[in-house]
């Protein structure tokens, strides 16, 4: 049939129907009329005529399908049947709406989040050819700085076939000259006046796909391999928010004042770039000068100072460009021999947000967090499947009147479909606004979580969370999902019995244990256990993520700064050769109480910041513990409580003494029960030189004693799990020693700060005040607190969920059974016999749900352990039963209130309402 | 073989066709293109008339056949039904294949 006829035929329904009907009738009276010629009574010819016809309104029906769009019609008649349903049963659909939106809502805003942090790209031509390179000390290891040497990279790029180019990038922070220094604020500057600028090879913007907005790019001689010219193209949002769109900026010049006090440089702008472009970050630097413009270090092999950036050629697979470079790093070990040097090039994929696709570690941190989303996800599922499984077996009654009427088993199945359908899309549309609520809202947090280094309050409002096309795609997939097992099962389930039985089987008739009944305890049963799994699972998660967040760093922060060399002091000062040195200077001015060099700041940013090496402890085999190394006066700066023994001198680190401070917990550790200070600890003293740049070999055979002279409180290094409380302290090296310096003041004041800034002018090592202690530490503890509450939230969630879900189906249970109470009360017995009843059996079934839970618990927690090696929240026995006996007697309570109250409220009405009750 | 075998298991289009081939003759209402089945194939085959209806309504929507009221020979009102041009060609092609379909099926078993 033609397009134009089917609709026509959609809008002549009545006309065409109303033919139909008068045909048939017809037809029926001609049949009775030749039956009852031929001798029949007149009852019988009729049922005769009917007989031989079949169905009336099934053949009608069969007509009315054939019509072409009828299916149109049909989803039309579906929807408003749907909408008038969900209307009536407020209640249900609201509940059903909300769990929908709830457990979509926040999976939505996690894939927000992923989606913007690892997924998506930022702006460049075709991204997926770029890849960033790092350095790697084996194939499996990583060890070594990322970076790599000047000359190594002009090796790598005359080497390579697989990149079409490899581009160079140093960033730079740089102080802008007053006059510049925006007085609000500007999302590009790190501190007042303090932005990024990027030294990058020639071929940079080329390699990205940038564009220009104005002006050029750099030219080969301003850019070239071994010498270029101080010229600068500055970033779209730099020339808006601190040149003022001022359109002959070309031309003009910029001072910039290098922070690590190597001078002062003037740069002639030669380019703006478009406004999309961003470089590497969300938020672009001020600018970017050619690399070779400070040809400092540029000569040296062993000073890994470039991050390179490269885009493969087209059909070159990652796996191939990875080995391709390698072998290049190969033929340059042999070339040059030195220490620590790449041995492996990893390419990740570049142009994204963070790496935390790859990090392995973040993904142990984030699992817990992982898990709770998707569990949430899975008990609104469940919820909502079981609410609808409810509603159909309360509504077989009418489902059946209709099938006896001459529905066809299809149309109902699509009906319910339909209406299954409708509540999802309802609750995708509420979880995709909930989604965009919770990301403007938990914005901050997010955005410190990912961001190690960049400011974070400045660079927000450059950040774009916000949903797009794949988030709404995802989210639908996830509704689909849902819809498909919530809503298409129990369609199914509700069709399955015929007609005739779902009439007299209303779900509601008295002593029938078939079916319908056995459904029911299914579905309690099932709600039980699954409930107890998840809340099992997600209890010892949560309640070892807040155990191990609710602490304090363990250090004190009060009045500590980290300082560094002052942006205008002269070349070369003693701050990279002699730190050790440095502190000694800065701890002898006045105003400063004590001050110290460590090697890995603790708290400093998220994931590793402390390294793990060998030990032996007398007549033991080796055990991996993670170690950090200070100069002498660390645990006065820190306020570390020195708890027994004492701490290093300054004499024992310049000597290099075979000296070892030791965590209280570690001590516990390794000597349980006995006193720690005085013991001998065997080091793998390979692993230990090497990592201080002492030029040790390398060799895990080599283990040195080391006097344990001290005990100190615990405190946090890391984000993991517990923070890493097992520490080894041993003292920096005295010569090559790299860290953070911190020095604690005695008073805290601008004042007191600008007189020592003095100070350290006259002795001749001009310092500036960088960070307070404080404020690292705090941005390295927002991912804890962050996550200890998003876990509890999300648990919180879980367990609202599971208890609406459980209350929903116990009370379900008892409010189908409404008759028969009636029926017992009618029959003498009394209210409280009859509720005793109901809670028993509630009970009983419940307590097979709890075991089956219990078991579920157990085995996915066996499951966690086995997929998460480096987990300890499920290794401890002692805490699992815990949480399950906790969670397990909440169910049981509230199963308990679910089945009781109900029950209860039916006992007390007069039985013959009760048994009126449908 | 039972002649209600054949009622409900006409293979699909056949009835189309026997539809079109009755109604070959001259126009005819919708009991009465049945009966005509019924007699032609000396009641071996019955048209179940439930699924008569919607394949009139199939056949006219696809424009083989058109229809009118009238008024039946005992005077009664009543739908009558005849062929269309294209409903001539049709018929024409269908009684080609299903001439074909025999003879081969014919073939087949004859050699077996």
């Amino acid at each position: 049939m033609s397009p134009l006829r089917k609709l026509r035929a959609l809008f002549r329904k009545e006309k065409l129907d109303a033919e139909m009907s008068e045909e048939m009738r017809l037809h029926l009276e001609q049949r009775t009329r030749e039956n009852i010629a031929s001798g029949m009574a007149p009852e019988d010819a009729r049922y005769a005529a009917l007989r031989k016809f079949g169905g009336v309104e099934q053949a009608k029906e069969r007509a009315r399908e054939q019509r072409g769009w009828m299916w149109l019609e049909q989803i039309g008649q579906d929807l408003r049947f749907a909408v008038r349903m969900l209307w009536k049963t407020p209640g249900f659909t609201v509940t059903a709406v909300l769990t929908l939106a709830l457990g979509i809502g926040v999976n939505a805003a996690l894939f927000a989040i992923y989606d913007f942090a690892a997924l998506r790209p930022l702006p460049s031509r075709e991204p997926d050819e770029l890849v960033e390179l790092r350095a790697r000390e084996s194939k499996v290891s990583g060890g070594i700085d990322p970076r790599f040497s000047y000359l190594d990279y002009l090796d790598y790029c005359a080497g390579t076939k697989a990149f079409s180019s490899i581009a160079a990038v140093r960033s730079n922070l740089v102080r802008l000259p007053d006059g510049l220094a925006s007085e609000t604020g500007s999302p590009l500057e790190s501190g007042p006046g303090i932005v990024e600028v990027q030294a990058v090879s020639g071929n940079y913007f080329s390699t990205l796909g940038a564009e220009m907005a104005l002006g050029r790019d750099f030219l080969p001689e301003e850019a070239g391999a071994h010498a270029g010219l101080p010229v600068m193209v500055v970033s779209y949002l730099f020339w808006q928010t601190h040149l003022h769109g001022d359109p002959n900026v070309l031309g003009r010049t910029l001072t910039a004042l290098d922070r690590r006090g190597t001078g002062r440089s003037v740069c002639t702008i030669v380019g703006v770039t478009a406004p999309d472009f961003v470089g590497q970050k969300p938020v672009p630097p001020a600018g970017w000068i050619p690399l070779t413009a400070n040809p400092a270090a540029l000569g040296d092999r062993k000073q890994p100072f470039v991050s390179l950036i490269g885009r493969m050629r087209v059909g070159v697979s990652p796996a191939q460009a990875s080995t391709d470079l390698s072998l290049i790093a190969e033929r340059l070990g042999q070339l040059y021999p030195q220490e620590r040097r790449a041995a492996w090039v990893a390419l990740t994929p570049g142009m994204r947000v963070t790496d935390v696709a790859m990090n392995p570690q973040f993904a142990l941190a984030m699992s817990p967090v992982l898990i709770g989303f998707a569990l949430v996800l899975v008990i609104a599922c469940l919820n909502v499947a079981n609410l609808l499984l409810a509603r159909g077996l309360a509504r077989q009654h009418e489902i059946g009147v209709r099938l006896v009427l001459g529905a066809g088993r299809g149309r109902i199945v699509r009906q319910l479909f339909v209406e299954n359908f409708l509540l999802c899309v309802l609750g995708t549309g509420a979880a995709l606004l909930f989604a965009v609520w919770m990301l403007q809202a938990f914005k901050p947090v997010v955005m410190s979580m990912l961001s190690g280094e960049i400011e974070v309050r400045n660079s927000l409002a450059m950040v774009d969370l916000s949903l797009d096309r794949r988030i709404v795609g995802f989210g639908a997939l996830l509704a689909a999902i849902a819809g498909l097992t919530a809503g298409l099962m129990p369609a199914l389930h509700s069709v399955r019995r015929d007609g005739i039985f779902a009439l007299k089987h209303d779900g509601s008739a008295f002593g029938r244990r078939m079916t319908p009944s056995r459904v029911r305890n299914l579905l309690l049963v099932g709600q039980v256990a699954v409930c107890l799994t998840m809340l099992a699972v997600s209890g010892i998660m949560t309640g070892r993520l807040l155990q191990a967040r609710r602490g304090e760093a363990g250090f004190s922060t009060d009045n500590v700064y980290q300082v560094g060399p002052a942006a205008l002091g002269p070349v070369g000062t003693m701050w990279s050769s002699d730190p050790l040195g440095a502190v000694e200077t800065l701890r002898s001015l006045p105003g400063v109480a004590s001050a110290a060099v460590v090697a890995a700041t603790p708290l400093r940013k998220p994931g590793g910041n402390v390294s793990s090496l060998l030990v032996k402890v007398a007549g033991g085999s080796p055990d991996k513990i993670s170690y950090n190394r200070i100069s002498a006066g660390f645990f006065e700066t820190f306020g570390v409580s020195v708890q027994r023994g004492r701490g290093f001198t300054p004499r024992e680190v310049a000597l290099g003494a075979s000296v070892v401070v030791v965590s209280e917990a570690a001590a516990q550790w390794l000597w349980p029960g006995r006193e720690a200070v005085g013991q001998f600890l065997a080091v793998d003293a390979g692993t230990l030189d090497r990592a201080g740049g002492a030029g040790g070999v390398k060799s895990n055979q080599n283990y040195r004693d080391c006097e344990v002279i001290g005990v100190v409180r615990d405190i946090k290094s890391n984000w993991s799990e517990d923070g890493e409380p097992r520490l080894l302290w041993f003292p920096l090296p005295a010569t090559g020693a790299t860290g953070s310096i911190f020095v604690r003041l005695q008073v805290d004041s601008p004042g007191a700060l600008r007189a020592i800034e003095r100070a350290t002018n006259e002795a001749g090592l001009p310092v500036q005040f960088q960070e307070r202690l404080a404020a690292i530490v705090d941005r390295g503890l927002t991912p804890f607190r962050a996550f200890a509450g998003l876990s509890a939230a999300l648990s919180g969630l879980a367990l609202v969920l599971a208890t609406v879900g459980l209350y929903g189906v116990m009370s379900f249970g008892v409010n189908q059974r409404v008759r028969e109470i009636g029926v017992r009360l009618a029959l003498g017995a009394t209210a409280g016999r009859v509720t005793g009843l109901f809670v028993r059996q509630g009970m009983r079934l419940v307590t097979s749900g709890v075991v089956i839970g219990l078991a579920g618990g157990a085995a996915f927690a066996v499951l966690l352990k086995k997929a998460l090696p480096g987990a300890r929240f499920v290794s401890d026995v002692a805490f699992c039963c815990e949480v399950f006996a906790v969670v397990t007697l909440f169910l049981a309570v509230v199963a308990l209130i679910g089945c009781w109250l109900p029950a209860r409220r039916a006992a007390k009405v007069d039985p013959m309402v009760a048994l009126r009750a449908e | 073989m039972a002649k209600n075998d054949f009622q409900t298991d006409l293979l699909q289009g056949t009835l189309d066709m026997l539809i079109l081939r009755v109604l070959n003759r001259g126009e005819m209402h919708g009991w009465g293109i049945a009966d005509r089945i019924e007699q032609l194939s000396k009641k071996v085959l019955s048209v179940g008339e439930g699924s008569l209806y919607p394949a009139l309504y199939r056949l006219q929507d696809q424009g083989w056949i058109e229809s009118e009221w009238g008024v039946s020979d005992h005077n009664r009102k009543a739908k009558f039904y005849r062929l269309t041009k294209a409903g001539k060609k049709q018929l024409e092609v269908e009684q080609e294949t299903w001439d074909r379909l025999t003879l081969a099926i014919g073939e087949i078993m004859k050699s077996a």
